[in-house]
């Protein structure tokens, strides 16, 4: 367990960037084991689940997928604290599995289950209460990293308390360079409050007071939150983990997940699943090469230095709406459901999550617009290539068809901006359909 | 020129932000399928509803309220009274900000209006994207401003004429009613797929307690209002074989079109919509008095 003490600038963005990679590491895996869930007992698909049954799955799929969204929420916070202190956001992390000094747990890609959702639940514990749960494996006193989530953002408050009072100026990049809940959406004024929409409230920062707010709100969403309408990640998880022992109790064979592999890859590893099926290696491809554009569009956006207001909501009409909910996560459900292996022995595939070297940050801003715009081309050319295998499932030509027009909108927006598209349209009549 | 007033309930059984606008069932958005229920076809319907649920099974429906012609109010219109429909399966077509710039945009696809039935009276037209290329959808010209803006909506929120033409006067307690009318209700059926749905209803319902985002949104959603105003441009249909319009309808002009959508609730997946349909209209000559 670590006794983090931040002294200089550098120690708080150490402490900054390991919060963002776990954040970012948290948000995938409940990604993951949300969409392994059960869907459905009609259309032909009847997955073993009764009708009171699965609106109790689904019921936790929708309050795990709000538990994500605040995940990514806390990324784009921790990335505006770095923003603010004039270091640089990070979006990087280990490939799945890997050691984590929390609670002694692996940071891996498993589909839901009791003991996955356990594993939330220790990663979101209260540091006091009565409502702990006993986790596996007592946190490892040799190992350097946070022993746990409060513990990290509790040094990192503190650490933003110690050098504010320093005569150096902390807080060095404004919020014009953050990503705010306007630009995204989320903001929903009402009487006294601010934010909530998707469940996310996302401030920038700009001082000491809204650096702590920022710290706060995520100590807060993952022990109890005192935020109106939020129970708090840990007690989120608790709930269904005492749910899924009373269905487990009235059905010895509840299984709400698919039987979906753990850690599922196209490439060989150790502690992976390696995918073999055609289909779902030609997925996973897709749904990788999507997800590492999406995050090349993030972090374009976050790390945006003289990008027009006009040309910031351009990188984020690509990356969040329309890539994430549109194609990543669709993706990912198709996955879920395709055999993983050739031949199928019942095991389903699910999306890698893989990152490679080439989630960078495209420092030149002509170039890096070119370069996203000729990678929203070719990722296109790949979902038509993969939708059109033989046996595709047929929402992939949905995906498809979107990844192509949100090509043909970020085109347009570069034109309209000046940005120097090298092949900007004005039309997409007749385009692709 | 003769202004046919309509106005009614209707049903759109779709997934919303953040679910992906295919997705069959909807499970983080407000929107969701019930047990017993088909999956989500996101068609938009003024007339037959599919599944409809308790209590707007009896209330969808989209008629003529009023004709004016010449500003005058005539109430013995044989249009009043006859249904209001929409045809070719209209969607709010979005794509989750892939095909507009801002939320809350929403452009209705393909749009084609029909008054009354080819039984008796029944005027029909659809609005074209462009009057030259008929076939066009709006994956055609997304990014054609020029095509596009005409059919473009105004947003407002907390909408007072919503409020008023629904009954729905405050959000957070209209759904409260609905979770505890639900919750009696559950106590009465006895069908197991009817139970099961209504568990499901109730279920989401009672998110509203810790479920910020959902809560906002279906709230949201219960007192927006989105306008539109725009031309019905393509091939006119005017039937009326007994002259019960008593009068002729011009087929040569666009026809205007104002209308609002709104008071959408999420948990019935119906909302409301209140428009006027003007047509260049010449009454029969008065025949001679005897």
């Amino acid at each position: 367990m670590s006794e983090e003490t931040v002294r200089t600038r550098a120690d708080l963005v150490s402490l900054l960037t390991t919060a963002a990679e776990i954040e970012h590491s948290l948000m995938v895996q409940y990604l993951f084991a949300a969409l392994t869930m059960k869907q459905s007992t009609d259309e032909g698909v009847d997955e073993g689940l009764t009708e009171h049954q699965l609106i109790r799955v689904a019921h936790w799929e929708k309050q795990v997928l709000a538990v994500a969204r605040q995940e990514m929420e806390h990324l784009g916070l921790v990335a505006n604290l770095l923003t603010a202190i004039g270091a640089a956001p990070s979006l990087t992390r280990p490939n799945f599995p890997y050691a984590t000094s929390l609670y002694g747990h692996r940071m891996a890609l498993t589909r839901f289950s009791q003991e996955a959702v356990h594993k939330f639940a220790c990663f979101e514990m209260p540091q006091k209460g009565d409502d702990v749960i006993t986790c596996p494996s007592p946190p490892d006193p040799s190992d350097p990293g946070p022993a746990s989530i409060v513990e990290l953002y509790t040094a990192i408050r503190d650490g933003f308390c110690t050098l504010a009072a320093q005569p150096e100026p902390l807080f060095l990049v404004g919020a014009d360079h953050q990503l705010g809940g306007r630009a995204l959406g989320t903001d929903f004024p009402r009487v006294g409050a601010m934010g909530g929409g998707y469940d996310v409230f996302m401030s920038t920062v700009t001082d000491l007071p809204s650096a702590l707010a920022a710290v706060d709100l995520i100590i807060e969403q993952g022990e109890a939150a005192t935020t109106e309408g939020d129970e708090g990640h840990f007690f989120a998880f608790k709930g269904i983990l005492d749910e899924y022992s009373t269905l487990r109790a009235e059905d010895p064979t509840f299984e709400p997940a698919r039987k979906v592999v753990d850690n599922p890859t196209t490439d060989a590893g150790q502690g992976v699943s390696t995918l073999t099926d055609p289909m779902a290696v030609a997925c996973a491809g897709l749904f990788d090469a999507s997800y590492r554009s999406m995050l090349r569009f993030l972090l374009r956006l976050l790390m945006s230095t003289d990008e027009s207001p006009e040309e910031s909501s351009a990188l984020t009409a690509v990356a969040f709406f329309p890539l994430m909910t549109m194609v990543i996560r669709p993706l990912a459900e198709v996955l879920t459901a395709l055999p993983a292996h050739s031949p199928d022995d019942g095991w389903r595939a699910g999306p890698p999550f893989a990152l490679d070297g080439s989630v960078g940050f495209l420092p030149h801003r002509e170039a890096a617009w070119a370069v996203l715009e000729q990678e929203l081309s070719e990722l296109a050319r790949l979902a038509h290539d993969v939708a059109g295998m033989p046996g595709a499932p047929a929402r992939l030509g949905y995906i498809a068809r979107t990844i192509e027009l949100v090509g043909l909108r970020f085109s347009a927006r570069i034109a309209n901006a000046g940005a120097g598209s090298p092949s900007g349209s004005s039309s997409a009549a007749g385009a692709g359909s | 020129m003769m202004d046919i007033h309509f106005e009614g309930w209707w049903q759109c059984r779709f997934a919303t932000d953040p679910d992906p606008t295919d997705d069959p069932r909807g499970v983080s958005g407000p929107t969701f399928i019930t047990p017993g229920e088909p999956v989500f076809d996101r068609v938009i319907r003024f007339q037959d509803p599919v599944a409809p649920r308790w209590p707007f099974d009896e209330k969808i429906g989209v008629t003529v309220r009023a004709v004016t012609i010449a500003g005058v109010d005539h109430r013995e219109s044989a249009l009043i009274g006859r249904p209001v429909d929409l045809l070719g399966g209209p969607q709010f077509t979005q794509r989750n900000l892939v095909l507009v710039d801002q939320p809350f945009q929403v452009l209705i696809d393909p749009f084609d209006l029909q008054v009354g039935t080819p039984e008796s009276v029944l005027l029909r037209r659809a609005a074209l994207w462009d009057l030259t290329r008929p076939d066009l959808t709006i994956e055609d010209v997304f990014l054609d401003e020029a095509l596009i803006t005409p059919r473009m909506n105004t947003v407002a929120i907390q909408s007072a004429e919503v409020a008023e033409a629904t009954g729905i006067l405050d959000y957070p307690g209209y759904r409260r009613e609905r979770l505890a009318a639900l919750t009696e209700r559950r106590r009465t059926v006895t069908n197991p797929v009817e139970q099961a749905a209504l568990e499901r209803r109730i279920t989401a319902l009672d998110d509203d307690a810790i479920l910020t985002g959902v809560r906002l949104a279906s709230e949201q959603f219960l007192g927006m209002q989105v306008t539109y105003d725009f031309l019905l441009n393509g091939t006119p249909e005017v039937v009326d074989g007994t002259d019960v319009l008593g009068g002729t309808v011009g087929t040569s002009q666009p026809w205007g079109l104002t209308m609002w959508w709104g008071g959408y609730d999420v948990d019935t997946l119906c909302g409301y919509v209140r428009g006027t349909l003007t047509v260049p209209f010449v009454a029969d000559p008065e025949p001679p008095r005897a």
